[in-house]
């Protein structure tokens, strides 16, 4: 069993994850991410070699100050001893996986070395860039998962988590993922940040009830191991799903909502509803808040759009049911999503997860604020959109806080 | 041949034959460009065996060896100059320094060596009695090398038995 920073008090409430690194030459295991006091610098080693391997040197930077990794952690993780099950001598596919482990371990989970071991595995490829997001590319997928079918084959009775990065295999990688007939369904990560990735793990386990969890979580009883296995039944439920998502609570644009009123739910709770999350925001009041889709017109296109050539098609995206919008499919001719505030004194913000995949907002003429995504950030993604009292306003006191959250599907 | 010379050459022959060592032991030691290539072979190259017993079985070419391995070295220690009595966990081998971090659970020690000075060795080599093992360096990072000293790579292990011991002799090549 390898070691890991999860604080000894969590150790025993959380799935054990098995990390896998595809490479061409076959997949490697995570063996230990292990804090080494006394070590000068964060250092990669594989089983059989007693030199650090060929990019430890790029690992140190990943990990050291100022690097991806601490700003995503907020700070430097201290210096890890990282041991994998073989060596490879080329290639940064490596760091999604090593860089997802560290945010792993950093929530307190245990990585183990052995599939035997895992209530979870997950396969993850790609390189990051500064801020963690995940480089498009040809990962050779396909490869990568044929050869991964003996050591899959080794851990039948654990969840799979997959990330798989844009690129010319990805959409063909994921049928043959969704092919291997897993049980539970896979959960596919967000493939364009690491940071999304982590928060689809550790999405709270919205829905748990309605599904069985993983048959080696079946086993597993009492209730030390409950937490484990709540989460670990969420991920299953998020494979199931057309597009993973991210939780109300991890969106940036929540807060003040908390103090909102509760929808009237057209059919039980939904599933946010089980999150620790802000109130969703008043069926009466989504009237207040627009979202809207930009396509192209006919015989145009999303470039000519975004550039002001033609104008885009707008639009409006229903409510599906309480704060939730129907899902907007990623379309070749969805150019980028429109907000804008209806009621006045009110100001718009719009989570991370959509002004990261898009352009810098512009303003339109109505003065709705329009995000054209980016064409290497067209893919599943959920954010939320909240309508605020602007400060100064007259509104503030008398208009409730307004969130709608919306999910983009391929 | 006259009788004079035939008497030159038998006295040269009984002298070869009372010289110390004798020409049988003479005919094992290897010769200097042998253990030259033996001093600047790669770590975990072919190794010449007849060089590598004569090393260990003869003074005289363990010393010759030693010499040209000091003479080549970036840096050198015959022994550990050790205030303790114990296992070393730190030593200095001229400029550098070595430092032997614990294992712990089932992570193996560590040996990290820094040094200031210009050029980096690429390999270490200990001596301890008649035992002998050369490892390659990895490139520094930020000025530091990193050996894991693994009980399930023998000579990694081996190296860090010698290490701890101040007896031993350390080569940075």
């Amino acid at each position: 069993m390898p070691g890991h920073a999860a604080p000894p008090g969590r150790r025993m409430t959380l799935p054990a994850i098995l990390v896998v690194i595809p490479t061409t030459g076959g997949p490697l295991r995570l063996r230990a991410l292990r804090p080494r006091p006394g070590l000068p610098a964060p250092a990669a080693f594989a089983d059989g070699d007693y030199r650090p391997l060929p990019w430890s040197a790029d690992y140190a930077r990943l990990c050291g100050a100022g690097g991806p990794l601490a700003r995503h952690l907020g700070e430097a993780p201290p210096p890890h001893e990282l041991r994998l099950s073989g060596s490879f001598d080329a290639g940064r596919s490596w760091e999604v996986p090593v860089c997802l482990a560290h945010g792993l371990a950093a929530r307190g989970h245990r990585l183990v070395a052995e599939p035997a071991e895992a209530d979870l595995i997950l396969w993850a490829t790609g390189a990051v860039d500064l801020d963690l997001a995940v480089r498009p590319g040809d990962y050779a997928l396909l490869d990568k998962i044929d050869r991964s079918r003996a050591l899959l084959a080794e851990a039948p009775g654990a969840a799979l988590a997959v990330l798989l990065p844009e690129g010319p295999e990805r959409d063909a990688a994921e049928a043959a993922i969704r092919a291997l007939g897993w049980d539970p369904a896979p959960l596919i990560l967000p493939g364009g940040s690491v940071p999304a990735a982590l928060e689809a793990l550790a999405r709270p386990a919205e829905a748990a009830p309605a599904s069985s969890p993983p048959r080696r979580l079946r086993r597993l009883a009492g209730p030390a191991v409950a937490v484990a296995v709540a989460g670990v039944a969420a991920l299953a439920i998020l494979g199931t799903r057309p597009a993973p998502v991210g939780g109300p609570a991890e969106h940036p644009a929540t807060g003040p909502a908390a103090q909102a009123p509760s929808p009237t739910p057209s059919s039980g709770p939904s599933p946010e509803s089980a999150a620790e999350g802000p109130d969703p925001a008043p069926a009466g009041a989504a009237p207040a808040l627009r979202v809207e889709e930009l396509r192209a017109p006919a015989g145009s296109s999303c470039r000519r759009v975004a550039f002001g050539a033609d104008p885009a098609e707008r639009r409006p995206v229903p409510v599906e049911a309480g704060d939730r919008l129907v899902p907007s499919r990623l379309a070749p001719d969805l150019c980028g999503i429109a907000v804008r505030a209806l009621l006045p004194g009110m100001r718009i913000e719009v989570g991370a997860e959509l002004r990261d995949a898009a352009l810098p907002a512009a303003r339109l003429g109505d003065g709705a604020q329009a995000y054209f995504l980016r064409e290497g950030a067209r893919q599943n993604l959920v954010y939320a959109v909240q309508a605020l009292p602007g400060e100064g306003s007259g509104a503030a006191s008398s208009s409730a806080v307004i969130r709608l959250v919306h999910a983009l599907i391929r | 041949m006259s009788d004079e010379a035939r008497l030159l050459a038998e006295i040269h022959a009984a002298r070869g034959l009372m010289r110390p060592g004798g020409s049988g032991q003479a005919a094992l030691r290897p010769g200097h460009a042998a253990l030259w290539a033996h001093a600047t072979r790669m770590p975990g190259a072919p190794v010449d065996l007849a060089v590598a017993r004569a090393i260990r079985d003869d003074p005289d070419t363990a010393r010759r060896y030693r010499a040209m391995l000091g003479a080549r070295a970036v840096a050198h220690a015959p022994l550990a100059a050790a205030a303790s009595d114990g296992a070393l966990a730190r030593r200095r081998v001229g400029p550098f320094e070595l430092e032997i971090l614990a294992g712990e659970d089932d992570a193996p020690p560590l040996l990290i060596l820094r040094g200031t000075g210009a050029r980096m060795p690429r390999a270490i080599e200990a001596w301890l009695g008649d035992e002998t093992v050369r490892l390659d360096l990895g490139p520094p990072v930020e000025g530091v090398i990193l050996l894991a000293l693994d009980p399930a790579v023998p000579d990694a292990a081996l190296l860090g038995r010698m290490l701890g011991d101040p007896a031993s002799a350390v080569f940075l090549l």
